[in-house]
């Protein structure tokens, strides 16, 4: 109860609400911004959490996540092209209501159900955080070893080529954590002389490379397309309590949805809104009108994708395992702040936990306030040429790189790691698993040399213990999922159908 | 200026990108799927991650070698050696069902992306040389007038403004400490 009252406490500390609301509406600006998202905004400003106090620093990535989400939605209901891309399935049907002229209605009701499903998902961190940690409390390196894996393994669940590739980079971002020194003989690993890389790669300029750097990139190749920008003229309208009544069965099942998506790891607000949105026309009554401007297919995915971000905090903060491609750069942050999330934090540091909780709880009542008062502005920001932003994207992503060690080699590695992530998403990589398997790869080795230690060097001992078996058997059914259900389907799919295979 | 809105451009419109000196095209457009060329992506992206896994194995190879007594179980080159497999699986899972899924053709790299590229490396010469805030005036002139902005007074304005910002939020109220440049260090 005193770690609760201690954690609560911080939002009557000035500092802290300034940081909580600059966060948010850094948030919101940032994605509302194609191109930069709330994941790349969190690598770019990872070097300046540093200089902040743990607390402080999650509270404002905290924020930035909660608030990115809901800004993605405004340029996806705009100008058809989401600011962050867990909007993806809010512009099937928010650009349609936009070109119609209900700009303000689509907004409304986005801001109302991303804060429902923000809310919804942090009172469920608050209970199931300290009780999934207490379940890990006795948690040795073998279950560790088994939670990682099938961490990883969620990178598949996606299914067909993109399951596998995901498999592969995250693969890779494994490879890539074992650069340096080995802990145990103290051997220099893929260092190829450079002294700079003997205590490994530094988390920082490789993700501030793989998000920032690549995406600008991107941008250039794509500096021919002009998004078609509808006007917001009218202000935020509320939703009406008809609107209310047909989207309050799409919010809340959209919220546990999210919510359950998001503890899952690896997958995020983007699956969850994707399959959200799904769902919500499987159950809604007005199927025929999804895809044309259906307000509930905007209220689904927007509660769904924010509700994705209080879940995805559950195993980051419970566990040390990252529920999603942001969570992951936190879980970065963290680790090089010197905390590391797990069941011992919430024992050691309960205050710092609540702390967080109450963080992103005020950072989703801001920004519920700033998306019904202040829309107009934030979609403005639209805007901004591309000639005029990406530079300063750049010079931001530089000086992280540098600030932390004031080295140019960081500086070289960053920028080496923008046009690896530029090659990887050309050829349908994308560079979320890569960053996963950065952050988990350390884990996975430590608890597997651990837990041989402990097995004598006998693999086959893994399989006596309960919890290790039962995280294989899941790590085992989520890669293999998405081919047994395609396999299901085939088999009972009548000859003669001429029905699309709904995605 | 900031909050200028572009014209809209219809589409079949002749107008051209400065940068790219391409039709700009209205609307959101996304790659067209056509079919691909004689070799599945697929299959070449699978050769190209096992070669890549057999050039690190043999990385492995050059690891110091460690008495046995030392190396409690596992030595250092076991664990990537292990990651290195496991990549190599994945890739031939990759080819091995290339077969049943469709090759659609990559638009081939904008030139805008090599040129951007090159703008980063004079970006990263000019850091090097006379430091960051050089640096800053360089990416929000150049680089801005590569990507098709031809309002020098915005650039400059932009320039000068991300420099001033640039000093008083890292250096003064962070204290993060700046490159400064060859020169700027022989100068101090």
């Amino acid at each position: 109860m005193d770690a609760f009252a201690g954690g609560m406490a911080i939002l009557l500390d000035p500092y802290m609400l300034w940081v909580i609301l600059a966060g948010t509406v850094l948030g919101v600006v940032v994605g509302a911004l194609p191109g930069l998202s709330g994941s790349t905004t969190a690598a770019l400003l990872l070097p300046i959490t540093i200089t902040m106090t743990p607390v402080a620093s999650i509270a404002f990535l905290g924020a930035i996540y909660c608030a990115a989400n809901f800004g993605g939605s405004i340029t996806a209901i705009l100008i058809n092209t989401p600011g962050d891309p867990s909007a993806s399935a809010t512009a099937y049907d928010g650009y349609p209501m936009a070109a119609r002229g209900e700009a303000a209605r689509a907004l409304g009701m986005s801001t109302v159900a991303s804060a429902f499903g923000g809310i919804f998902s942090i009172i469920v961190m608050i209970i199931a955080a300290p009780l999934l940690a207490r379940a890990a409390y006795s948690f040795g390196p073998p279950e560790y070893f088994a939670l990682a894996v099938f961490g990883l393994s969620m990178l598949g669940a996606v299914g067909s080529e993109a399951g596998i590739r995901n498999l592969i980079a995250g693969a890779f971002g494994v490879l890539l954590a074992t650069v340096g020194l080995d802990l145990t003989t103290g051997v220099e690993r893929f260092t190829f002389g450079v002294p700079e890389l003997s205590e490994g790669l530094n988390l920082v300029p490789v993700l501030t490379g793989l998000f920032a750097i690549s995406e600008l990139l991107v941008q250039a190749g794509q500096l021919h397309i002009l998004p078609e920008r509808l006007a917001l003229k009218d202000a935020m309208a509320l939703p009406s309590r008809e609107d209310f009544r047909k989207c309050a069965k799409a919010i809340g099942l959209s919220s546990v949805l999210g919510t359950f998506i998001g503890i899952l790891p690896a997958l995020g607000a983007t699956t969850a809104a994707l399959i959200s949105y799904n769902e919500t026309r499987r159950w809604s009554k007005y199927k025929h009108e999804f895809g044309k401007g259906a307000i509930e297919g905007i209220a689904g995915p927007e509660a769904a994708n924010n509700a994705a971000v209080g879940g995805s905090m559950v195993p980051t903060l419970a566990l040390g395992i990252p529920g999603s491609a942001t969570t992951a750069i936190i879980l970065a942050g963290l680790i090089v702040q010197g905390v590391r999330p797990g069941p011992h934090l919430f024992n050691e540091q309960p205050t710092l936990l609540y702390a967080v909780f109450s963080s992103m709880l005020a950072a989703n009542l801001i920004y519920l306030v700033l998306g019904l008062f202040t829309a107009r502005v934030f979609a403005r920001i639209t805007l901004i040429p591309d000639a005029i932003l990406w530079p300063g994207v750049l010079v931001f992503a530089v000086i992280g790189a540098y600030g932390q060690n004031q080295s140019m080699v960081d500086v070289w590695v960053m920028l080496s790691f923008g046009v690896i992530g530029f090659l990887l998403r050309r050829f349908g990589f994308s560079p979320a698993p890569l960053v996963m398997g950065l952050v988990l790869g350390t884990m996975v080795e430590e608890t597997l040399k651990q837990s041989l230690l402990i097995f004598d060097q006998n693999w086959l001992m893994f399989f006596t213990r309960p919890i290790v078996v039962a995280l294989f058997a899941v790590t085992a059914l989520s890669i293999a999922a998405p081919w047994i259900l395609r396999g299901l389907k085939s088999t009972m799919r009548k000859p003669a159908s001429l029905n699309p295979v709904e995605e | 200026m900031i909050g200028h809105e572009p014209a809209a451009t219809p589409i079949g419109s002749a107008e051209t990108h400065p940068a790219t000196g391409e039709a700009v095209v209205a609307g959101n457009a996304a790659a067209l799927s056509r079919r691909g060329g004689p070799v599945h992506a697929d299959l070449v992206i699978a050769g190209v991650v096992i070669g890549f896994c057999a050039a690190m194995w043999g990385g492995t190879a050059t690891f110091d070698d460690v008495p046995a007594a030392l190396t409690q179980g596992m030595g250092p080159a076991a664990f990537p050696r292990l990651v290195l497999g496991v990549m190599a699986v994945l890739a031939l899972w990759l080819a091995w069902t290339a077969r049943g899924r469709p090759d659609p053709q990559r638009e081939p790299v904008h030139r805008a992306v090599y040129l951007t590229g090159i703008a980063i490396l004079a970006f990263m010469g000019v850091l090097t040389m006379f430091g960051i805030y050089a640096a800053i005036l360089f990416a929000c002139i150049g680089i801005g007038w590569l990507w098709g902005e031809r309002r020098w007074r915005l650039l400059a304005a932009t320039g000068v403004g991300l420099t001033v910002a640039t000093h008083l939020i890292f250096v003064t109220a962070f204290r993060i400490p700046l490159p400064r440049g060859l020169i700027g260090s022989w100068l101090t």
